[in-house]
Parts: C-alpha cells; sequence; structure tokens
C-alpha cells in the first residue's frame, strides 16, 4: 500500500516541475529527503535495507541541537556571523543538503530530520525516480547518484573540534557583548569644521563628534563593519562604506538619517568623491575594482580596475586626479619581490590615466595629496619576505615608511622608522591644508609622526638617482630628516584627519574607543575624546590590542595585523626559518573563521592556536619573551572571533547549476572513463564536511627542492631535465622525498590568493593547471575545460 | 563617356560603358549602370615596421576615436595623431602576437585578444592577463572580441568566454563532451539586439539572453543539413541581415528568415581562404582572403573589386568573368589579407606583410590611370631569405588540465620515436641537397626549446603558435586527436600544410580542412588494398580470422573483414584464440572444414609466430596475413621453421629493395642504441611520421613554397602517387617471402 502511494505521489509531487526538468536535464538529482528513502528501507521483510545511520536517533536531533544557547556561542567561537541553522559550517555536519541550498532539495525533503540518509549516500533524487520503474530498468540506473558510505564518511563529522569540547565542556563561553565596542577606524571633518564623523567599526554605526565642545552628538547605525566616510563638497550628504554588507550608506547631515543605500562590489573600503561631488568612487578592496556612483540618482555607472586591494583615496589639488592606494602588491608571482600600485583616475573622463607602481613595497594604505607641490604621500610598508625573517635582529623584516609620487610619476620611498624604534603599521596620513606638515598614524605603536614635508623634498632633492633608489627606501637613519616629532595618542590609532583651517588634527584611536584631538601649534594631544563604548575590557578586546600591538616584536618592528590586516592576508609568502635564502616558503593564510581548523602550520605540526601563538611565535617571529599566558589566552580568543565575510559566489538559494555540477566532480569517486580514484587522491579525502578540512596533512605533488629534507646538491638543479614549470623541482616520483602539508580549509577560499603551502599558485585555477602535473592533488587531468571550469565554481561558493 | 575609361585586358582594349551594357543584360531590370555606382580607392598608404610598426604580419586594426590601434605579430601599436607608439614583450605586453583588439568604451580599458596567449586588458598601462590557465577563457587562440550586455566576449579555439566586468564573473560556453571536437569561433557578430557567432568548427548560432544558451541559427530544419553554413569563416552584418562565408559556400540571411545560399562564389574557396569580412555602416562590403582584397563595389549588381599586390585590380561582376584593368594598380603590400577596419574615409588592410590605408573613394570612371603621384606608399622591408626550410612537428593533442611535464620540454632529449623519425627525414632530404639544391630543411622548434603539445586543453598552443608564425616555416607534419582543432586551425591561419601522421579515423574539422592531409599511412586504407590484392591479385576469396583479444586486434580485424563483406565475399571461419600463447595441439578443423585460403591474424610478433607455427605443424598453408609489427627481422626465428606464405598488414620496417626504409630502419635503430642484430622495428607511429615528413619534403621539391601551389601538390601526392609508392602493391609484392 505504502509503496503505491510512493509510485502515484513520486512523479507528481516529488520533484516540482522546473527542477525536475533541470535535474533531469542535467542529470543531477535532488535530495528527497528519509520520508522517500523509508518508503523502500523500511523494517519490512521486503525492505531493501535499512540505513544504519537512521537507527541513531541523535542523528535526527542534530538540526533542531543548533537553536540550543550553545550552539550560538560555539557558532560565535568559530566566527561564524549567521545563525548557526543557517551557516553552511554548521550544518555541514549538523544537517543533510544544508551545504547545497533548497534549490537542489525536493518538497519531500525536510531539513529539520537532521543528518538523513542522504547525508552520507548523497542526492538521492534520480535513485527514487527510477526505482519507480524497477525492475524494468537496470540496476546501474536505479543506483544512480548513490554512493556508498563507509567508516571514512562517519570521521568526516566524528572528529575532534576543538569549539565544542570548549562550550559544552563549560571551559569557555563567548561573552556576546562584544559588539558594544565601537572601534573607531576612520573619519572625516565638515567642510566648516563644526562636526568629525566617526565610523566605527564594531558597533556598525557612524558617530557624530563636536570637536568644540568634546562630546557625541549622535550616531547613526549603517552596514555591517563600516570602514571609511567621506562628506560631500557642500557638506549636505555622507558616504559611508559598509564592508561586510558591500553597500554604500548615503546620509543626509541636516536629519541624520540614511536615505539610501547603494549595492557596490565585494568589501567596499574607500570612498571619496570628485570635487564637485557629482560622483562617488568606492574602493572595493576584495574585487580590486572601483565603483564609479553618480550622485544624482544613485546609480553605478561602471567598474574600474584598481591594483590588488584599493584602500584608500586622495583628491588632487586641482581636482583632475584621484589617487588610489592598495594593500596588496600587484605581483604574486612565485617568490618575486612585491611591487605595489598607485592609481591614478582621471575624474573627467572616470577611467584609469595612469599606475604608478613602487617596488618591494606593501601595504599602500593611507594616502594624501599636498597641496601647493603636486605631491602625493602615501603610506607604505617595505616587507623582506624573500629572506628569512631572522634578519629582524638586524632591523630588516619589516620597515615603514612613504611614498613619496612627484608630479611627473616618479616614485620615491623614504622610511619613517628609527633605528631600534620602528613605526609599524602606519595606516592613514593627512595633510595640513597648507601643505606643509603630514601625519601619520602607526597602529602598532600607539603614535602620530609629524612630517616637515618640505624637509622631506629636500631630502629627496639632495640625494643623487642611485641613493634615492637604493639609499632611501632602506636608510632607518634618514627620517630624523624630516620626521620632527612622534606624539603619543590611543590605543591602535587609524584614521587622521585636519580640520579644514588646519587648527587641529583627529586621530581615531580605534582599540580604545576614542578621539585625539591634536592642536597643530604644537603638535601635542589636547584632548581625547570619548566615543561611549563601554570601559570594561573583555579578553577579546585584550586579544585584540595585543594582535594589533607591536610591542611583542624587536625594535618594534611590526604586529600580528601587519601581516593579517583585517585578520586577513597581505598576499605574501614568507622564509620563515632561518635556514638560508628562500628555503621553505610558505603562504600566508587568512585567520578569518579558523577556529575549528586546527592543526595549524602549513606543516600541521601546531595543534592548536595556542600552541602555535606561543613560545614558536617569540622564536621565529617576534624574537623577544613569548606572550604571557594571559596575553596568549585573549589573543586565542580574539583570532577564534574574526569573522568571515559573506560568500560572494553563493546565491541565498543555494547552488547555481554550474557549481551544482562541480560539486559532483569535487565528490567523485571515478574518472569520466569509469576508471575508479584512488581514496588518497579524492577531494573529499581530505576536504570534507563543513570547513572542508579533514585536519590532516596529505603529500599532493606540491613538494619542491625549497621544501625538500633532503640534502640536494645546487650544481644540479641546473640541469635542464630536473626542472619544473617554475624552474622547480617536483618530487612527484620519489615518494619518500614527497612532504606532506596541511589539507586547509576551504570556505572563502576564493578570497585568499595565492593558494597552496609556498603560494605557487596565483589563482584557484593554477593549483591545477599548473601545480598538479602528475594528478595528485586530486585528479583532474581528464577533466573537460567546462568541468575543470565547474569544479572552481563550487570552490569559489564554499 | 569622353576622357579615360578602363582598359580592359585580353584581346584589345574595350570600353567599359560596354561592360556595362553587358551586365545590365545579365542583372536585373533595377540594375545600376556600374559607371555610376563602382567607386574604388585612390589613395593608399602603407606602414610597416619602418614606420614604427612592432611587427610587418598585422593580425588585427581596431579603430577608436581618433586611434588606430594595431595588433601584430610583434606586439601593439597605437597611431594617433600621425604617431606611431607601440608596446612589445619588452615593454610588457603579456604575448607578442595580437589577433583581436575592443575598447570597453566606459572605462577606456583596451582588450586585446592574443594568438596564444589568451585574453590581455590593457589598463591605465597595465596588462592583466587571462588565460585558459589562470581564468575560464575557453582558449588561448583569441579570434575575436566584442563587448555586449556589459560583458567582454572572446571567440578562441575551444569556444567562448565571457567576462562580466561589473562583477568579475566568467562564463563559458564550450564543448560539454570531452570526445567531441572544441568548438571554435572565428568572429562574433551583432546585429540588432542579438549576438551572433561564426563557428568554424560549426555553423551560426546565436546567443539566446533567456537561456544563457548559444542556439544554432541557420536554415530551417526543412532545408536539410546539407545545405547549412558549415565550417563558418567569417561573418558580418551587411544592410539588413547577415552575410557569411564558410567552406560550403557564401551564405545571406535577410534579417527575418530567408536565406540565400551560392555553393561557391567565385572569388574566394578552398586555397583562397577567407581570412576576414566586414561592413561599413554606409554599406561597403570587404573580404579579406589569401589571395587579395574583395570589395563590394556595386551591391547591385554584386560587382567585386580586388586589389592583388603588385597586379592591376579587377573587376568581378556577379556571374561574369574577371575583368583585368589598367591603371588601377594595387599598393596593398601582400596578398594574404588578415584584418579589415573600415571608417568613414577608408579602409584599413592588415596583410602578412604590413599594414594598408585607403582612402580617397572615388567612381572608377573618375580614376585617371596612373595617378602614381597621389599614392602614397612605403615598401615593405624586405626580409632575409630564410636560412633553412622548417619543418614542425605538432605532437599529439589531448585534453587536460595540466601542462608539460619537465620532461618533455627539450627536443634534444625527446625519445619520441615519431619526433626522431621526422628528424631523420629531414637529414635525409638534405644529404640529397636539400631544398633546390642547396636551402638546407631543418626542424622546426619554438622559442622556448620544445614543440610537443601534449598537454593543455586542445592543444599546447604557445608552441604550436610560436611555430606558425615562423616565416620561413614550409609545413607542419603532427597527430591530430578528435577533440582538438587547434593544429588544424594553426595549419589554416598559417597556410602551411599539416600533414596528420595519425593512425586514427579523421576528425570532424581535419575533413573540412583545406590545410590537413593524411599521411598515406591510413590503416584502414592499408587493410582495403591488402584484402583488395588478395582478391583480384591472388584470385583468393576464402577468408578465415584467427581472433586475439585487444582493442588493436579487434579494430583491425573488423576493418579485413569489412572489406571482405564490401566485395561480395564472407569470412568462412572464425577462432578466437589467446595472446601469448604456444599453440601446439590447437584445433585448426574449422579451417580446414571451411577450405580457408588465407587466414587472417592481428597480434604481436610472437603470438603471430606462435600462431603460424602451429598452422605449419597442422599441416596448414594458407597464406597468412599478420600485423606491421609481428613482421620484424627475427620473425623467421621465432617461427623456428620456414613461416610459409606470411604478408604484412601495414609498412614496415626494411624491406628488401626499398633503400628509403632501409636507411630510415638503420638510422633509426643507431640513434635509439638498439642493436641491429636484435632488429626491433621502429613503432607504426615512427613509420607514419617518417613517411609523412617524406611527403611533405617530396612536395616542397616538386612544386615550390608557394603555398597554394603546394597545397595542390601534396593533395595530388597524398591521394595517388605517393600513396602508392610508400603501401600500395609495391609493399605487398616486396614483404611475400
Amino acid at each position: 500500500m505504502k509503496r503505491a502511494w510512493f509510485l502515484v505521489s513520486l512523479q507528481a509531487a516529488l520533484i516540482p516541475p522546473a527542477d525536475r526538468s533541470l535535474a533531469q536535464e542535467r542529470r543531477i538529482p535532488l535530495f528527497v529527503g528519509r520520508n522517500v528513502c523509508l518508503e523502500c528501507h523500511d523494517a519490512s521483510e521486503h525492505s531493501a535495507g535499512v540505513c544504519t545511520l537512521e537507527e541513531i536517533p541523535e542523528h535526527h536531533r542534530s538540526y533542531r541541537s543548533l537553536a540550543r544557547t550553545e550552539a550560538s556561542h560555539i557558532a560565535a567561537l568559530c566566527g561564524v556571523a549567521k545563525s548557526p541553522q543557517e551557516s553552511r559550517v554548521c550544518l555541514g555536519c549538523h544537517a543533510t543538503a544544508g551545504e547545497v541550498g533548497p534549490r537542489w532539495t525536493a518538497p519531500t525533503f525536510d531539513i529539520a530530520h537532521g543528518v538523513q540518509c542522504e547525508a552520507c549516500h548523497d542526492a538521492g533524487g534520480m535513485h527514487a525516480e527510477a526505482s519507480c520503474a524497477w525492475p524494468a530498468v537496470p540496476r546501474e540506473e536505479i543506483l544512480g547518484g548513490i554512493v556508498p558510505g563507509d567508516r571514512a564518511t562517519c570521521k568526516e563529522c566524528h572528529g575532534e573540534k576543538p569549539s565544542h569540547t570548549a562550550v559544552l565542556k563549560e571551559l569557555y563561553r563567548m561573552p556576546l557583548t562584544e559588539a558594544l565596542y565601537k572601534t573607531p577606524v576612520n573619519l572625516a571633518c565638515s567642510p566648516d569644521g563644526t562636526r568629525v564623523y566617526v565610523v566605527c567599526q564594531h558597533s556598525n554605526s557612524l558617530v557624530v563628534v563636536d570637536p568644540a565642545k568634546g562630546r557625541v552628538l549622535h550616531e547613526i547605525g549603517v552596514g555591517r563593519q563600516p570602514q571609511d566616510v567621506a562628506v560631500s563638497p557642500d557638506g549636505k550628504t555622507l558616504y559611508v562604506t559598509n564592508r561586510l554588507s558591500d553597500t554604500l550608506s548615503v546620509i543626509d547631515t541636516a536629519s541624520g538619517a540614511v536615505t539610501d543605500s547603494v549595492g557596490v562590489g565585494n568589501e567596499p573600503h574607500g570612498v571619496l568623491t570628485d570635487a564637485t561631488g557629482e560622483h562617488v568612487f568606492v574602493l572595493n578592496t576584495e574585487r580590486n575594482d572601483v565603483s564609479v556612483i553618480e550622485t544624482e540618482r544613485f546609480s553605478e555607472l561602471k567598474r574600474l580596475a584598481a591594483g590588488r586591494g584599493p584602500w584608500s583615496l586622495a583628491l588632487s589639488e586641482d581636482g583632475a586626479s584621484l589617487y588610489l592606494s592598495s594593500v596588496r602588491p600587484n605581483s604574486i608571482a612565485f617568490l618575486r619581490p612585491s611591487v605595489s600600485e598607485v592609481s591614478v583616475i582621471d575624474t573627467r573622463s572616470r577611467t584609469v590615466r595612469n599606475r604608478i607602481l613602487l617596488r618591494d613595497a606593501n601595504m599602500l594604505q593611507g594616502i594624501a595629496s599636498v597641496p601647493g607641490s603636486g605631491v602625493v604621500l602615501v603610506t607604505l610598508m617595505r616587507t623582506k619576505h624573500l629572506v628569512p625573517i631572522s634578519r629582524l635582529a638586524q632591523g630588516w623584516t619589516i620597515t615603514n615608511g612613504l611614498g613619496v609620487i612627484l608630479p611627473d610619476g616618479r616614485a620615491d620611498q623614504v622610511l619613517l622608522d628609527e633605528p631600534n624604534n620602528a613605526f609599524p603599521d602606519p595606516d592613514d596620513i593627512a595633510v595640513s591644508p597648507n601643505g606643509r606638515v603630514a601625519l601619520v598614524t602607526s597602529g602598532g605603536a600607539n603614535q602620530v609622526a609629524v612630517v616637515d614635508i618640505e624637509a622631506l623634498l629636500d631630502t629627496l632633492h639632495e640625494a643623487t638617482a642611485a641613493e634615492r633608489q637604493e639609499v632611501l627606501p632602506n636608510h632607518l637613519g634618514m627620517s630624523a630628516r624630516f620626521v620632527v616629532k612622534r606624539i603619543d595618542v590611543g590605543t591602535n590609532p587609524r584614521g587622521v584627519v585636519f580640520s579644514p583651517q588646519g587648527r587641529f588634527a583627529y586621530v581615531a584611536n580605534a582599540l580604545d574607543d576614542s578621539i585625539s584631538v591634536i592642536d597643530t601649534e604644537g603638535y601635542s594631544e589636547v584632548r581625547r575624546i570619548s566615543l561611549g563604548g563601554p570601559d570594561r575590557v573583555t579578553a577579546i578586546r585584550e586579544g585584540e590590542r595585543v594582535f594589533h600591538s607591536a610591542d611583542i616584536t624587536f625594535g618594534r618592528q611590526f604586529s600580528c595585523r601587519s601581516c593579517h590586516p583585517d585578520g586577513h592576508i597581505n598576499g605574501l609568502t614568507f622564509d620563515i626559518e632561518a635556514d638560508g635564502i628562500g628555503m621553505h616558503p610558505v603562504d600566508n593564510r587568512t585567520l578569518r573563521g579558523i577556529y575549528d581548523t586546527a592543526p595549524f602550520k602549513w606543516e600541521g605540526t601546531n595543534p592548536s592556536l595556542s600552541h602555535q601563538c606561543g613560545p614558536r611565535l617569540a622564536v621565529f617571529f617576534t624574537r623577544l619573551a613569548p606572550y604571557t599566558p594571559r596575553q596568549l589566552n585573549a589573543l586565542v580568543q580574539y583570532l577564534s572571533v574574526i569573522p568571515r565575510p559573506p560568500n560572494r559566489h553563493r546565491q541565498e538559494r543555494g547552488l547555481t547549476i554550474a557549481q551544482r555540477r562541480g560539486k559532483l566532480i569535487f565528490e567523485r569517486r571515478a574518472t569520466s572513463n569509469g576508471k575508479p580514484i584512488l581514496r588518497a587522491r579524492r577531494c573529499t579525502t581530505c576536504h570534507s564536511r563543513g570547513y572542508k578540512t579533514a585536519r590532516t596533512s596529505a603529500s599532493v605533488g606540491t613538494t619542491m627542492w625549497l621544501d625538500a629534507p633532503v640534502d640536494i646538491d645546487v650544481g644540479d638543479l641546473h640541469e635542464v631535465g630536473e626542472f619544473g614549470y617554475f624552474g622547480m623541482v617536483y618530487y612527484h616520483d620519489t615518494g619518500g622525498a614527497n612532504k606532506a602539508f596541511d589539507a586547509p580549509h576551504l570556505v572563502s577560499i576564493y578570497g585568499s590568493p595565492p593558494y597552496l603551502h609556498n603560494g605557487s599558485a596565483p589563482t584557484l585555477e593554477e593549483i591545477w593547471t599548473r601545480c598538479n602535473l602528475y594528478d595528485e592533488h586530486g585528479v583532474t587531468s581528464d577533466l573537460t575545460r567546462r568541468q575543470f571550469n565547474d569544479l572552481i565554481e563550487y570552490l569559489k561558493a564554499l | 563617356m569622353g576622357g579615360w575609361a578602363l582598359r580592359i585586358g585580353g584581346r584589345g582594349a574595350r570600353r567599359i560603358p560596354g561592360l556595362c551594357m553587358m551586365l545590365a543584360l545579365c542583372a536585373s531590370s533595377s540594375a545600376a549602370p556600374i559607371e555610376d555606382s563602382a567607386w574604388a580607392y585612390d589613395t593608399w598608404r602603407v606602414f610597416t615596421t619602418a614606420d614604427g610598426l612592432p611587427g610587418n604580419y598585422i593580425r588585427a586594426v581596431h579603430l577608436s576615436g581618433e586611434r588606430v590601434w594595431v595588433g601584430t605579430d610583434g606586439g601593439l601599436a597605437m597611431l594617433e595623431d600621425g604617431r606611431w607608439r607601440s608596446w612589445t614583450v619588452a615593454s610588457g605586453l603579456p604575448w607578442a602576437a595580437v589577433s583581436a583588439i575592443e575598447t570597453e568604451r566606459q572605462t577606456g580599458d583596451l582588450w586585446l585578444g592574443t594568438w596564444g596567449g589568451g585574453l590581455v586588458r590593457f589598463s591605465g598601462g597595465r596588462f592583466d592577463r587571462f588565460d585558459q590557465f589562470n581564468s575560464a577563457l575557453a582558449g588561448n587562440m583569441v579570434f575575436d572580441i566584442t563587448i555586449s550586455g556589459g560583458r567582454i566576449w572572446v571567440a578562441t579555439n575551444g569556444g567562448i568566454s565571457a567576462f562580466d566586468v561589473a562583477d568579475g564573473s566568467w562564463s563559458l560556453y564550450a564543448e560539454r563532451r570531452a570526445d567531441r571536437p572544441e568548438t571554435a569561433v572565428a568572429n562574433f557578430c551583432v546585429f540588432g539586439d542579438s549576438l551572433y557567432a561564426a563557428v568554424w568548427t560549426g555553423e551560426i548560432q546565436r546567443y539566446d539572453s533567456g537561456r544563457d544558451r548559444w542556439m544554432n541559427h541557420t536554415p530551417t530544419a526543412a532545408a536539410g543539413r546539407s545545405s547549412r553554413p558549415r565550417g563558418v569563416l567569417a561573418m558580418a552584418a551587411v544592410g539588413t541581415g547577415l552575410r557569411s562565408v564558410s567552406l560550403n559556400g557564401y551564405w545571406r540571411w535577410d534579417g527575418r528568415g530567408s536565406w540565400t545560399h551560392h555553393p561557391s562564389h567565385g572569388l574566394w574557396g578552398v586555397g583562397n581562404m577567407v581570412q576576414c569580412f566586414t561592413a561599413a555602416e554606409d554599406g561597403r562590403v570587404l573580404v579579406g582572403t589569401d589571395r587579395g582584397l574583395h570589395i563590394l563595389t556595386d551591391s547591385v549588381s554584386e560587382t567585386w573589386l580586388t586589389y592583388r599586390h603588385g597586379e592591376d585590380a579587377t573587376i568581378t561582376p556577379r556571374g561574369g568573368q574577371t575583368i583585368p584593368t589598367r591603371g588601377l594598380p594595387s599598393t596593398i603590400p601582400d596578398d594574404r589579407i588578415r584584418c579589415l577596419a573600415a571608417d568613414k574615409n577608408g579602409v584599413w588592410v592588415g596583410t602578412a606583410n604590413g599594414l594598408a590605408h585607403a582612402t580617397n573613394r572615388v567612381p572608377i570612371n573618375k580614376i585617371k590611370p596612373n595617378k602614381s603621384d597621389r599614392r602614397e606608399s612605403t615598401t615593405p622591408a624586405k626580409l632575409p631569405p630564410p636560412p633553412a626550410i622548417e619543418i614542425a612537428f605538432l605532437g599529439p593533442a589531448t585534453r587536460t588540465v595540466a601542462l608539460p611535464a619537465a620532461e618533455a620540454h627539450d627536443i634534444s632529449r625527446s625519445t619520441r620515436p615519431d619526433l626522431l623519425a621526422i628528424q631523420l627525414a629531414v637529414e635525409r632530404a638534405n644529404s640529397r641537397g636539400g631544398y633546390r639544391d642547396t636551402i638546407p630543411f631543418s626542424m622546426a622548434s619554438a622559442p622556448e626549446g620544445y614543440v610537443f603539445a601534449n598537454y593543455g586543453w586542445s592543444t599546447f598552443e604557445d608552441e604550436y603558435l610560436a611555430l606558425g608564425t615562423r616565416r620561413s616555416l614550409c609545413g607542419l607534419v603532427g597527430h591530430l586527436r578528435a577533440g582538438s582543432c587547434a593544429s588544424t586551425l594553426t595549419a589554416l591561419r598559417t597556410e602551411a600544410p599539416l600533414v596528420n601522421v595519425s593512425l586514427t579515423p579523421p576528425t570532424a574539422d581535419e575533413s573540412i580542412s583545406p590545410w590537413v592531409f593524411r599521411a598515406p599511412i591510413d590503416g584502414t586504407a592499408s587493410h582495403q588494398r591488402i584484402i583488395d590484392f588478395i582478391i583480384d591479385t591472388l584470385g583468393v576469396t576464402r577468408f578465415a580470422v584467427l581472433r586475439t583479444a585487444g582493442e588493436p586486434s579487434r579494430r583491425h580485424v573488423d576493418d579485413w573483414i569489412a572489406r571482405v563483406t564490401s566485395r561480395g565475399h564472407r569470412v568462412v571461419a572464425e577462432i578466437a584464440v589467446p595472446t601469448g600463447a604456444e599453440y601446439p595441439n590447437e584445433n585448426w578443423s574449422p579451417l580446414r572444414n571451411e577450405a580457408a585460403e588465407v587466414v587472417l591474424t592481428w597480434s604481436d610478433a610472437r603470438t603471430s609466430a606462435s600462431l603460424i607455427r602451429s598452422l605449419r605443424d597442422a599441416k596448414m598453408n594458407q597464406l597468412v596475413v599478420v600485423s606491421n609489427e609481428a613482421l620484424r627481422g627475427d620473425f623467421r626465428d621465432l617461427v623456428g621453421r620456414t613461416p610459409g606464405e606470411v604478408i604484412a598488414a601495414a609498412p614496415c620496417w626494411g624491406h628488401a629493395g626499398d633503400a628509403t626504409m632501409e636507411w630510415f630502419v638503420e638510422r633509426y635503430a643507431a640513434r635509439n642504441y638498439i642493436s641491429r642484430t636484435k632488429n626491433t622495428p621502429p613503432r607504426p607511429d615512427a613509420v607514419a611520421s617518417f613517411h609523412g615528413t617524406n611527403l611533405l619534403i617530396e612536395s616542397v621539391r616538386i612544386s615550390s613554397l608557394d603555398r597554394q601551389e603546394l597545397q595542390r601538390t601534396i593533395r595530388d601526392l597524398a591521394g595517388a602517387d605517393f600513396a602508392r609508392f610508400v603501401q600500395g602493391e609495391w609493399m605487398l609484392q616486396s614483404v611475400r617471402p
């Protein structure tokens, strides 16, 4: 009787017409849910066999358990922004089909049933449909799309999860009050100087401050993680970029209301208008482009190609040009020095007119033009990532300075560091209206440097061409000529701005929720205005301060943030070990949402964040005493909650058709011609479930002679036949020399190039097209171009 | 009709009015008199490297405002205010050969298609490269770029890709199945609200934005598949419709539903390939071919004006004879037209040896003869004669994700038998004096030092194209595989004959390409000849088959059986035998019972020898046909007795009396350090490559380096005499013991 119902109802109701045709056409099965499975696979004597998973009731409760308070704590601890019942990371183990999205589920499917048969056996739509015609259809067709489950499948979820242990054993509960902090990161002045508008990253708000009275007037809610603010030339409108919302908030200054929210590109950061106020330029830092928005109807006209990680803007004095800084270097070629770009936009034609390159520089953040001279100043770091970081002792790891772009397009570099007293993390720069002084904030030293611009330019003009190229960019003692003073301000100063008349300057102290007011007559802090954040410093807040402070490093050269801006990446590979020039390079990995992805380090030798950031950090990075236990605990707690931005390649309804095809390729167990793929070479063996990591190490044929644990006669490397594509030896055929590397998690993997342990793959595609010559990193050589593209689309949606 | 008149060659001078009257009789009643509407360009100017171009081989011309962008084999150039500015690899251009150019008006960025290096964005002085290894670009050989619907559409050798500038996403429109040829797209055409694509390996397609698919846009099904454009070389929107040139003719679509097909145009066709096709807004239609520039000078009477290098222009009315003129000498620098761009004043003509700009459009009857003072021309730089005539090897192209393995990079380290065989053929030709007894042949290699095409989707374009642009290249020898058409395209676009030495059935693109030839090592044809020889010459008709396991055996034996059947006979007995076994007590009674006269079997030497020994021991003395691999020098030793009457199925090594093969085998063995006493035979692909290269070399010797003549010669040789020479009756007669 039941079966009769099944036969009748399945055709009519199992799959909606649109998706049914889609499924039939594409041969992609839908998830049908346990009730459909149980029509045949029940306990009756004619049963086709009961899934063992069904016998464990906890599987059915797994989805509902995500509604518990503990689940919220775990999610918060892992940096999951969504509700656990909506998060793919959580649903990967707590439900079935949570990863593919509702688009691929039949009406019979109910996610509330938790972990169902199809969690292990994959979507059963085609199987169920073919079974209706049994025995008229061959067995192969009935089994279409069904995969056998095994114990290895169980292990994909049933492994150690520190976040769950921490919360469920009541070792740690996430304080859910962190959002009360303001964390001001950027600010702007009204044209009349009576208001200072402060962007607060944690509170998702814009705070309006009366600088004369030293108090907060009101606070305006904007999008998630606001980053920058610009004032229209007439002072009537404010523009705020919201990095996690991908929007631009338009605020009427008179009413203090958000009048519009304009969609822009991924992770908008800098924002500025042209001189007329007719166009707003928004820097989409994750998409490496610029949204040009006309302000009459607030529609996006076009997107211009910028450098990598466009960050801040400056308008030239004549209003004809916009200068854009970029935090990540343009070149991500393997083991090559970094070259960063300042893009120049013609504001009349709104096209990119020029691109000025700064060699050996990265993290170009603050940028400002100097009135009266045509000069543009940009903050920068000079990261010596290709030499052993042990050179820290010689003051060579990261130096910090300014790029000086002259009117003829030439670019010089000078340092703001002093011997044994670096100026870490130069974040922002502002130039006085008279063009004589520049203020530069140091987020790592909690200081503001006062730069005499005339002396700076004199220093450049007095130097020979060779000195400007080789000496000045590296000379630690040269800053004494033009850095007049360093002013101590609040914790982690970020944005800085002069008042319109130049009488005062304002500095946003990100990690103590305040603004420093600097009197430009004596260049000293005369007032600190609190923005109203909580007085109590939580462990996470303390960890955030530790993360942003350079006090832990030798010579105060850099902080954790120097390489992990906003917890993300700076796009470089580093030679960490003190074992020679260029040996063992490792790619810099993002810290966004990493809590449950242990072990850490590319070789997978650090089982926890505490271990990763413990004494070894002092040995390999900071070269001073390690963090105290309290600092370390705070830092780990902060690292655990660095949020992961929403995935821009994933639609609300779930995977696209191409992504679903890609998922089938990702999970396949046989090649296109039916040849079985060894378990060790399947994608899902190392990249499984929510985070897409089995948290193991594996050898995938990416070992180069740089990683070799064996002695190599360097002379042998000149043999033509020994060279791989990059001029490196791949130990593809000598198993003993192949090294295993940590299988990284793949969540939002699209946003953290380059890839592989040493950053040798600049794009996702090149992991396989250039670095998988022998099908050791998954079997991909049989894929057509279209199949491969589907696979890449799926990976981007993770 | 006073004053000047065109002089028509041939039997004395005639005047145009006479011609027009004749045309008027043939054409419709509405035909306008040719003297009123026919026009020609009066002023020509030629630009070459002497003027500042980075290369003389012009692949793309693009007009953007007052700027003229030119893509050459040496880089990118821009003409502005009368001055040339250029970008080369040395100045940051990621790839030297620029084959398509398009301007994105919104951003001012320039999109460059390269011939082997993928897609390049030129923005603010920075070049960003997108190729098939780092993006979803379908292929690295870019034929055309157009911008439509906010997307950059790229026509490549592997299909179509579209890049959405706003969100940075890619869409890929390529063949889904691995066992089908990839889709090579010649050019795009925006017509009305739709985007059309001329598919070189297929038909005309239209983009359906609602379904996000490319659909066939061809005559109705009633017209039948045979009357569809097939192998579309170029397409352009003309007036209210589309015109396209395909390998099966000239097609016009009126924009509504009516198609007109001219199977042969007369001006172009095989050996005179259309390379570009464009129409200006004012109705001018221009066609660039390998044999000059054709301009539709009078659309009513379909009269074409043809310019060729160093000749007077000619006029060709529809259905009429080509009429040479005197007084309209052409100053186009080369007949091989590669790209065209029409502006309001004239037309830019990119050729294989310089760029020409034609202006000053005047009625033909207003042109005064020999107005050489109005033609500003710069004679293209004379290139030095090539040091050698080169033959390039294109390896087997298969679809795979990975780039070449390290060991495949260096030709000198290669142990590939087919590559070695080509080298030996070249050496042999040089030992006989080379070409015209003075110029040696040589093996071409890409600048990077390797010539393989083993890897990459569809081909290893980098190397292919580097080879294809070498001026000294006279031909290509290589393997074509189903699923790849880039080899075919390389041959087509470089007009270099490609001798396919694969032992596989013809590929789809091969069958429609006029520049691809089969080496006379066609396994099927060989098998047919054997059966024909046995039936016709020996008069034997009772065939038996001994089947061994494995795919090669099945395929070859099936070929034999098919031929036997088609000749009206049948296989009287078929016995399955294990491979590699001894057959001391095998039951051969079916052969005896059916009185089989010939035994067909395909296996390795040892198995074949065992079978023959067993047959002879059983007093079975039939003629045995074995595989080419079986008939080695030590075959008699393997059999262990007199083998009896045995013949080989395909060319094999070292036949008595064949000096060429003896020469080849001896050196092949020496190069491979094979002991002559072991007599290990060359592999069939080596033999095929040797023969294929000889075919190419002999064709060059017989004809010349003129591509058209070479094309004809090689077709003749491959089709008849040469095939007979290398594997026909000669082969069978000499193999028989």
